[in-house]
């Protein structure tokens, strides 16, 4: 092994088939600790001209470039990876293709539940439990381990929203509750909302891990199971 | 510009990518490209309409406007990958508003300039003095760059 050379596996699923490539990254100075999506970029320009990933800001911004290193959800544009290390696609949502992952039937979730009907008003300010929920930038990490979300049958193709929610959408239904616009009819409606989705599967859960870092059982589940099973 | 991105356009023609059907990111990136040179085209083709910089496009053969020039918006169509250019003439603005309008600018440019060289004492000052009337007088308890600004970044 030189100093020049990290040799990455790269998990790819191609034509309903799961293949396993080594790829030989070549860093570009010594010291260089190279992030995921620089060996996935390098891959597709020298290698593997059809690989296909995910990426928009490159900077934690986006929420697009969620893959698995060594089995955990990353950002791959800002996770390192190290020799040996194995980047997959994320195994909570069914795969496309390599790393690309189907990703809409958990945002067709919210479907009718984003309708603030008052105009927006500036002069509200919102406290700080809607703010902190903001940094959310919808990188499906927290599906991971999620019993909830478990409970949901991949394998269909179709294009209907998934039956039981994840740490996401809770995520979305308790910031559209803290939002001073939403009128108490319609908190009620998310409360709601949130039990046919499957809270009770939050009663006893140890806790979901965000990507971003926010503290979803404090900020998110403990709130909405306090005013959904009171 | 335009013979450079016809050089390219060639060359893409020319591409093939592989048949696969499922996400495939050759074709992705083919049809990426293609709508770039439109785009590109159609920015260069308005550069061209026009003897000044404006909007998507810089021109460093001509630099300044002319005061008395007639505006007009330039209007690309492009059906069949033909593109066809018109001028849309607008009405003028009003003269007076306009030498109103110049003289303001020239007096705020000057002004940004004069706080340029003076003492850093009193440049703070007018600096302050300008924020507040923007801001209000309400002091501001989240500072950039701090933690209450990004919640969840430490955690």
């Amino acid at each position: 092994m030189s100093n020049e050379i990290i040799s990455i596996t790269l998990k790819l699923f191609r034509n309903k088939k799961q293949q396993e490539v080594k790829y030989q990254y070549k860093k570009r100075s010594l010291d260089e600790r190279p992030m995921a999506l620089d060996v996935l970029l390098q891959a597709q320009e020298k290698e593997i001209d059809d690989l296909a990933f995910r990426y928009g800001c490159r900077a934690r911004n986006c929420g697009v470039c969620t893959v698995n290193i060594n089995n955990k959800p990353r950002l791959a544009c800002r996770a390192r990876v190290k020799e040996g290390d194995i980047i997959s696609s994320i195994e909570t949502l069914p795969i496309i293709k390599d790393f690309i992952v189907k990703r809409d039937k958990v945002s067709r979730q919210m479907n009718g539940y984003n309708n603030l009907k008052k105009k927006n008003d500036l002069n509200i300010e919102a406290d700080n439990t809607y703010h902190s929920l903001t940094a959310c930038i919808e990188c499906y990490a927290c599906l991971e381990g999620c019993p909830m979300h478990a409970k949901n049958n991949l394998l269909e193709t179709n294009n209907e929203p998934y039956e039981f929610g994840n740490p996401f959408s809770l995520l979305k239904l308790q910031r559209l509750h803290q939002d001073p616009l939403t009128t108490n009819t319609d908190k009620i409606n998310i409360i709601e909302k949130a039990k046919d989705l499957g809270l009770d599967s939050c009663l006893g859960c140890p806790g979901c891990k965000c990507g971003v870092g926010i503290d979803l059982k404090k900020e998110v589940i403990q709130p909405l199971l306090s005013k959904a099973f009171k | 510009m335009l013979a450079f991105l016809q050089l390219i356009e060639g060359r893409v023609a020319r591409v093939s990518v592989a048949k696969d059907k499922v996400w495939n990111q050759q074709f992705i990136d083919l049809v990426e490209l293609n709508n770039m040179i439109l785009t590109a085209k159609a920015v260069t083709m308005a550069s061209l309409e026009r003897d000044n910089s404006l909007g998507g496009h810089v021109r460093l053969d001509c630099k300044s406007l002319l005061f008395f020039s007639n505006p007009f918006s330039t209007i690309i169509r492009i059906e069949n990958r033909n593109f066809s250019i018109d001028r849309f003439v607008r009405n003028r603005t009003n003269f007076i508003i306009m030498v109103k309008y110049f003289i303001e600018e020239k007096i705020r440019i000057f002004n940004a300039k004069l706080i340029r060289v003076l003492p850093m004492r009193i440049k703070d000052f007018i600096i302050e003095k300008k924020y507040k009337k923007i801001l209000g007088t309400k002091s501001i308890e989240i500072k950039p760059g701090s933690v209450e600004a990004a919640s969840a970044e430490n955690k």
